[in-house]
């Protein structure tokens, strides 16, 4: 196999053998493996922990809705929070994707198909196990419909992806600038208060409802809320702006993974 | 005579050989944050690793990279292993390369020294037919007893280097870069890693080896190169970049 290294790439030419392409394999079950462990490390509950944790978040919320008396649906907060946390998890993977370019392979370079192969695969199990366990509660607990449910679900598949290709736009910046991580927190901070995760869009009015329009995830959540029988604005709010902020965030994610081989090269000598 | 006859048997066998790395105008910079009383708020500065170089290597070669610490040898292999961006120039190289730095290919904390053979053994390539067989080398050859099948977050650093060098050195590269590799385990341990390591060297197909070891650049390579702050300094037979080497070490100077 000839290979070449230069400052735009390192690029092995010719086709993939069989026996390439049965490696790339085992090395995407590798990476994917990897990552989960990491992600479980040396807790009792490992994955468990990804399903129940915007379960737990969702019932401190709960929690402090019922102090304040405020009217909330449980279904809403649920689905609110749930989509929120992987929106959250998703961008700060995304922006943190490009930090390890080994794969966890120290003595040789992995493809970057193989890279690209495990996070696309991680993202799915992912956002389905962050999710699932919310889905279970609206199907079992609330009676939302199975289409309900499908609509949550593909939503948080969505959500989870649209993220992570922001976050891989923003990786470059943030590996030359890490005040940006903190920036994207406080960011995400202002967003979670200035969303309608934990409440429903029509709960407000004015500034806040206008300010709530701008916000993309706005359009997934209330989409979501309105296909689970819930109170939603859905129908309400200016969906061409939405077909905007789709349209932008499918370029950015097709522009994240098609640029994770340059940036995963440009980044080997910063330091 | 018979000299004459040598000579053309010798050109001839160069003239046949396939490069299997070609290295044209190579240069290195690191992109460094730097902080300053003048730049309080940093900045990037660029640190130049290597500098023009241009090397051409022939398949069966051994060659020894030699040079003091900071002089480019560990740069110049993670390039040639594609894990380091060129800011200029270009390598070309022929078949796969395993880059042999420190002892450890990847091994996860919470797998057994097992788990983490088997599962790397599959990322690396070997077989399931072959996994067996490679298991059972690595095993031989750590010597670690029971302990191979323990939690690899519970060994010594000793018992890891073991475990990665035999592991590292039971893959069968083309191209096969070494960084300093023998510096772990006790002095048993590295009488064994060097006659396996002999046995590696001879059977991958080209061999460049990063070390201050003199004595197996002498005995095992057959051509040398000096690197001092980025540059080549000499590019010759094993023995004339030794003793090149040993005088610029000797007398500070180039």
């Amino acid at each position: 196999m000839k290979r070449v290294v230069n400052s735009e790439f390192c690029k092995e030419i010719g086709d993939l053998s069989s026996d390439d392409m049965k490696l790339d394999n085992n090395r995407m079950k590798f990476i994917l493996k990897k990552k989960f462990r990491h992600m479980s490390g040396r807790r009792r509950l490992g994955l468990v922990w990804l399903v129940l944790d915007p379960i737990v978040v969702s019932v401190v919320y709960l929690f402090i809705f019922t102090v304040l008396r405020a009217s909330t649906r449980v279904e809403s907060i649920f689905i609110g929070i749930t989509l929120f946390r992987l929106m959250q998890v998703s961008l700060k993977l995304g922006m943190n994707s490009v930090q390890d370019f080994t794969g966890g392979l120290k003595a040789e370079r992995v493809r970057t198909r193989v890279l690209t192969g495990a996070m696309v695969r991680y993202r799915i199990i992912d956002n389905f196990l962050q999710s699932g366990g919310v889905a279970l509660i609206l199907f079992f607990g609330y009676n939302v419909s199975p289409s309900g449910i499908g609509i949550f679900l593909l939503t948080a598949q969505l959500i989870g992806f649209l993220s992570e290709g922001v976050g891989m736009n923003l990786a470059p910046l943030a590996k030359k600038i890490p005040d940006v991580t903190n920036l994207v927190t406080y960011l995400l901070m202002i967003l979670f208060y200035a969303s309608p995760a934990l409440y429903p869009l029509s709960f407000t009015n004015g500034i806040h409802y206008y300010l709530n329009t701008l916000h993309p995830f706005t359009y997934f959540v209330e989409t979501s809320r309105y296909f689970a029988g819930l109170d939603s604005e859905i129908l309400n709010l200016d969906l061409r702006f939405f077909g905007v902020f789709l349209f932008i965030l499918l370029l950015l994610i097709w522009r994240g993974y098609s640029l994770i081989d340059n940036l995963r090269w440009r980044m080997t000598t910063w330091s | 005579m018979v000299l004459e006859s040598e000579i053309e048997q010798e050109s001839l066998t160069t003239s046949n050989k396939k490069e299997a790395i070609i290295i044209s105008e190579l240069n290195v910079d690191y992109h460094m944050f730097s902080r300053s009383r003048k730049k309080p708020f940093g900045e990037f500065v660029n640190f130049s690793a290597l500098k023009n170089l241009n090397i051409e290597i022939f398949e069966g070669e051994i060659v020894a990279l030699l040079g003091r610490n900071g002089a480019g040898k560990s740069t110049l292999l993670k390039c040639i292993a594609g894990l380091l961006r060129p800011s200029r120039g270009e390598i070309v190289s022929h078949g796969r390369i395993i880059l042999l730095s420190g002892a450890d290919p990847g091994f996860i904390p919470q797998l057994t020294g097992r788990q983490n053979v088997i599962e790397l053994a599959l990322a690396y390539g070997i077989t399931k037919s072959e996994l067996s067989d490679f298991i059972k080398s690595i095993e031989d050859f750590a010597d670690i007893g029971e302990a191979f099948d323990r939690k690899f977050s519970g060994y010594s650093t000793g018992m890891r280097g073991k475990v990665g060098f035999g592991f590292i050195t039971a893959l069968n590269p083309d191209i096969l870069l070494m960084d300093e590799t023998l510096g772990v385990g006790d002095r048993e341990f590295r009488k064994k890693a060097t006659i396996r390591l002999k046995e590696f060297m001879s059977r991958s197909g080209t061999v460049i080896i990063s070390t201050h070891s003199l004595g197996l650049a002498r005995e095992m390579c057959s051509r040398g190169i000096v690197l001092d702050k980025g540059e080549i300094v000499i590019d010759s037979t094993a023995e004339d970049s030794i003793s090149h080497y040993i005088d610029m070490t000797q007398n500070g100077g180039k």
